[in-house]
């Protein structure tokens, strides 16, 4: 080798070394980071666990999903379906829904299980822009979804639709990069971080790696729920245009990629009087039926037939846009013998041991759930929000709470 | 364009990437002065025009002033129509013609720059002063005038004294004017120092970029970590002192003491570092102030660019003006001038006079009001008294045996010099000059440190133990560098981590990024804090 070759040859290797080291650095602040978001950050809350958690069930054992708003998340128990129907289910669901992120988490669920049933509760269409503006469900649901979907190409896409349709750039960082946002949540004192991260380290554990609740989620206590409005149930409102349109442009979605069992229902809320926008939620939740029924894709609105799972206006209900827990099990009871009938068949899901013995953990634990908040409401407790944690896991553990599980 | 906003970080990278890619290398200079004005602009286009008048203004003074200075030289090499040279009393008189006319120039030009940045600074205040209140002026501060300002009155008196030559390009003026890593808070440059710099090209410099950024991330350490985690603790209370103890007002001017620091410094650090990512080097800003000995030591390792900027111009032409060598003259023939104390007094009366006009100037340099007066009476007075009374406090020493060069002893003068600082710290925290006294006031009447800790908790609420912990880290780590640099002199800590292992320089690099993510204030909701002395 010449001198020239030798010193080209030198100059390379420095090059190589110092873009190296570079690149150690770089790695060695994102693994930091990485581990920092998981441990530290874990937005402990109830959208955030159950979007994890959805992540923990493995491939392909739920045998439906449920997509949408709090209105199905609490109308809903994947506890009590699978103890009296035997159906594994799980609430792919955030609170305040959106449509235009309904084909990312559609694509989410298909990327990990096989449904013998998606369910999508229709809320999240119903919206108008005028209410986006003022109370930006969009931008709220695509900042929940990415704080805990892990990062995929999907997840990429999301975040830049959104930012594309709203012009919202200011907020990209803290989209793409939810520690930009929650840096400063720190769970407290010094001596907290490391409860903190013990508790994120150790989350499913309770039940072997899975949720023990399976997302389920309520609140003790009643609102209270004025006098009922009667409203014909032919009585439609036209959607927002532009929610019609992502609606349209799901469901072409679905239709391309050859969806079948997919099933839209509109969970049963309470209309109050002088309530215009539940009016106009109701009318367009009819109007909504005949789009989606364009598409051939069957529609059930509870709205217009609380009497079939038996539900009683405002007694089932928390607040008039949620069932308590009453109403519940009610409609859990209603909607999981329905499912049974309509294309759901957990028999033909062979699952492990293990697994069966995880849901009957979720069935023991979701019981003592419900005693615990008969326990609160019988204590006049108004409002409290009961959803897995690390707390009121430990609380459950109380002997009280116990009581003969009765699997199917 | 703040500099913790991502867009500001964008934007320097294109910046320098642009720079370093400028086909015509001749013209690199172009891309900065570009990049300064749209940086400028980018807070408003309105403010850019008074810098543009400025650069315009110095740049036909300075010309003119040269022109005449070249005519000058050629008027004293001219014969007279008989032939003859010019005789000496001849020469005399024509040069003083041509000082006058050079000199009515410079005063010209000094008038309109700081005419108008007295006109943003101090006309409203006046106004508001004279009628009570019942007119208001509300002007908006164009960003970094006084830095601006300072540095183009500097070119100006510089040609002035023919220390440089006029730059024939209105661009390049309208450069050194507006370089954007200094024109928020400084540092003040000389014309010599840094013109050349900024025209000449520059080739990428690997240590150059290292050594840039490792200073760039250091400020923003300081800034984003320290400084504006702890400011709004200390308005919290300044500004409602009189709610709260002596003791809790007294730990929010420490806190000041620290978070002036970590800002001024960090945003001097960012500011030296992006220049260095061109190639450029700024003067040195701090020096390890909080180490000082003295008051005078202070001021000479605190904001050292300005210090430097009034002794050149201020400091040394009163010191050397005919009233003050008057003074001191008469006071040396007198039977007191003749005394031991007597005649060191003649020796530093033009000096300490002079130092107490410098101070009252750098006070109302911070802005138009009787607390800024106050302040710089306050470091002015102290320095006269430490000038004057200098044999008398050294003969003390003598009395009590103090060894002068014992480590005790340099913690001693550490401590004091702090105290008076921290003095002077309480008239820039008060909202005016009878705030201050009552600061003052407070903190020596309303002592209660038993409840300290519970008035802490219910005041500063959200100052957890987790923002103890950081304080006191960044505190710490602020110490040990200073402490570093002060036992090293001209020696630089990034050159010695970077001679090291890489392994340390590694760790460092990702502590101080993973810092920043993690303790640094900033996000959504987050309002970026100014630099304190972009108000200046």
């Amino acid at each position: 080798m010449n001198r020239r070759e030798a010193v080209g040859r030198g100059c390379f290797v420095l090059y190589l070394k110092r873009i190296l080291k570079g690149l150690l650095v770089l790695a060695t602040i994102v693994c930091v980071l990485t581990l920092a978001w998981q441990y530290v950050y874990y937005p402990d809350n109830y959208d955030a666990n159950r979007v994890s958690g959805f992540y923990q069930e493995p491939e392909e054992s739920l045998d439906v999903v449920l997509i949408g708003a709090s209105d199905i998340g609490r109308a809903y128990c994947a506890g009590l379906a699978y103890r009296d129907y035997g159906i594994r289910s799980y609430p792919f669901v955030i609170n305040g829904d959106d449509v235009h992120v309904w084909k990312y988490q559609l694509s989410e669920v298909l990327a990990h299980q096989k449904p013998d049933k998606i369910v999508i509760e229709v809320n999240g269409a119903l919206y108008s822009q005028e209410e986006e503006k003022k109370f930006h469900m969009y931008e709220s649901a695509v900042s929940r979804l990415s704080e805990t979907m892990p990062w995929s190409p999907r997840k990429l896409r999301m975040v830049q639709e959104y930012l594309r349709s709203s012009g919202n750039y200011g907020n990209a960082l803290s989209l793409y990069w939810p520690l930009y946002a929650n840096h400063a949540d720190w769970p407290g004192g010094v001596l907290s971080v490391f409860y903190r991260i013990q508790m994120n380290r150790t989350k499913y554990d309770f039940n072997g790696g899975v949720s023990t609740l399976r997302g389920f989620e309520t609140l003790t206590g009643q609102k209270p729920i004025g006098p009922q409005q009667e409203i014909p149930s032919s009585y439609e409102a036209v959607l927002d245009p532009e929610y019609e349109r992502a609606l349209r442009e799901f469901l072409s979605c679905c239709r391309k990629k050859g969806m079948t069992n997919i099933l839209f229902i509109r969970a049963p809320h309470c209309l109050a009087a002088g309530d215009e926008r539940a009016k106009l939620m109701y009318g367009r939740s009819n109007r909504i039926g005949s789009i989606i029924e364009e598409y051939g894709y069957p529609y059930i609105n509870f709205e217009n037939h609380k009497d079939l799972p038996g539900i009683e206006t405002p007694g089932d209900f928390y607040d008039s846009q949620h069932l308590k827990v009453s109403g519940m099990q009610k409609f859990t009871a209603y909607f999981s013998g329905y499912l049974l009938e309509n294309g759901v068949n957990p028999k033909a899901r062979k699952i492990s041991p293990r697994r069966e013995q995880q849901w009957r953990r979720t069935v023991d634990y979701t019981e003592r759930f419900l005693r615990r908040y008969d326990e609160l409401c019988r204590d006049g407790q108004q409002d409290t929000d009961l959803y897995e944690s690390p707390e009121l896991l430990e609380t459950l553990q109380g002997g009280q709470y116990a009581g003969k599980t009765n699997p199917q | 364009m703040n500099y913790i906003t991502f867009a500001f970080v964008i934007f320097t990278a294109v910046t320098v990437l642009l720079y370093y890619l400028w086909p015509w290398k001749k013209y690199q200079w172009c891309v900065l002065l570009a990049a300064s004005y749209v940086f400028y602009c980018s807070s408003s286009v309105r403010m850019a025009v008074w810098m543009v008048i400025t650069s315009i203004v110095i740049y036909l003074c300075a010309l003119r002033m040269e022109k005449l200075g070249d005519a000058e030289a050629a008027a004293l090499h001219r014969k007279k129509p008989d032939g003859t040279a010019l005789l000496r009393p001849e020469k005399k008189a024509l040069k003083a013609v041509f000082k006058r006319k050079r000199r009515a120039l410079l005063t010209f030009g000094l008038l309109i720059i700081f005419g108008i940045l007295a006109f943003f600074k101090y006309i409203p205040g006046l106004i508001s002063g004279i009628s009570g209140g019942r007119f208001t002026m509300n002007l908006l501060l164009p960003i970094g005038i006084s830095f601006y300002t300072f540095q183009s009155a500097g070119y100006l008196i510089d040609v002035y004294n023919g220390q440089s030559r006029a730059e024939k390009n209105f661009f390049k003026i309208a450069l050194f004017v507006s370089f954007f890593p200094q024109i928020v808070q400084g540092p003040i440059s000389f014309y010599d120092q840094l013109g050349q710099q900024l025209y000449e090209e520059h080739k990428p410099d690997w240590r150059g970029f290292k050594y840039g950024l490792s200073l760039i991330l250091f400020g923003y350490l300081e800034k984003m970590v320290l400084a504006d985690r702890i400011v709004g603790y200390i308005y919290q209370v300044s500004d409602n002192y009189t709610q709260y103890s002596g003791t809790l007002t007294g730990l929010a001017i420490l806190l000041y003491a620290l978070q002036l620091y970590a800002d001024f410094a960090g945003g001097i650090n960012i500011s030296i570092g992006i220049a260095q990512l061109f190639g450029i080097s700024l003067q040195q800003n701090f020096r390890q102030p909080y180490f000082s000995a003295s008051i005078n030591d202070y001021w000479r390792r605190w904001h050292i660019t300005l210090g430097a900027w009034m002794k050149k111009y201020i400091f040394y032409p009163l010191a050397l003006t005919k009233v003050l060598t008057g003074l001191q003259k008469k006071l040396g023939k007198s039977d007191f001038g003749k005394t031991e104390f007597g005649r060191h007094l003649v020796m530093v009366l033009p000096a300490s006079l002079s130092c107490l006009v410098v101070f009252l100037v750098v006070g109302i340099w911070h802005g138009a009001g009787m607390k800024y007066v106050a302040f710089g009476l306050w470091n002015g007075i102290i320095i006269m008294i430490s000038m004057i009374f200098e044999p008398v406090f050294k003969g003390w020493n003598r009395k009590l045996s103090i060894n002068e060069k014992s480590a005790s002893f340099r913690i001693f003068q550490c401590l004091r010099t702090f105290l008076l600082v921290y003095i002077g710290y309480v008239f820039d925290v008060g909202k005016n000059f009878r705030a201050c006294l009552g600061i003052f006031s407070s903190i020596l009447t309303r002592q209660n440190f038993r409840s300290l800790p519970a008035e802490i908790h219910s005041v500063w609420g959200d100052f957890t133990s987790l923002t103890l912990v950081v304080v006191l880290f960044m505190t710490a780590l602020l110490f040990a560098v200073d402490l570093w640099h002060e036992r090293h002199p001209g020696m630089s800590l990034r050159g010695r981590i970077d001679a090291g292992p890489f392994v340390k320089e590694w760790f460092l690099v990702t502590a101080c990024v993973i810092t920043i993510v993690i303790f640094g204030v900033y996000g959504p909701g987050v309002n970026p804090v100014k630099f304190v002395y972009m108000n200046f």
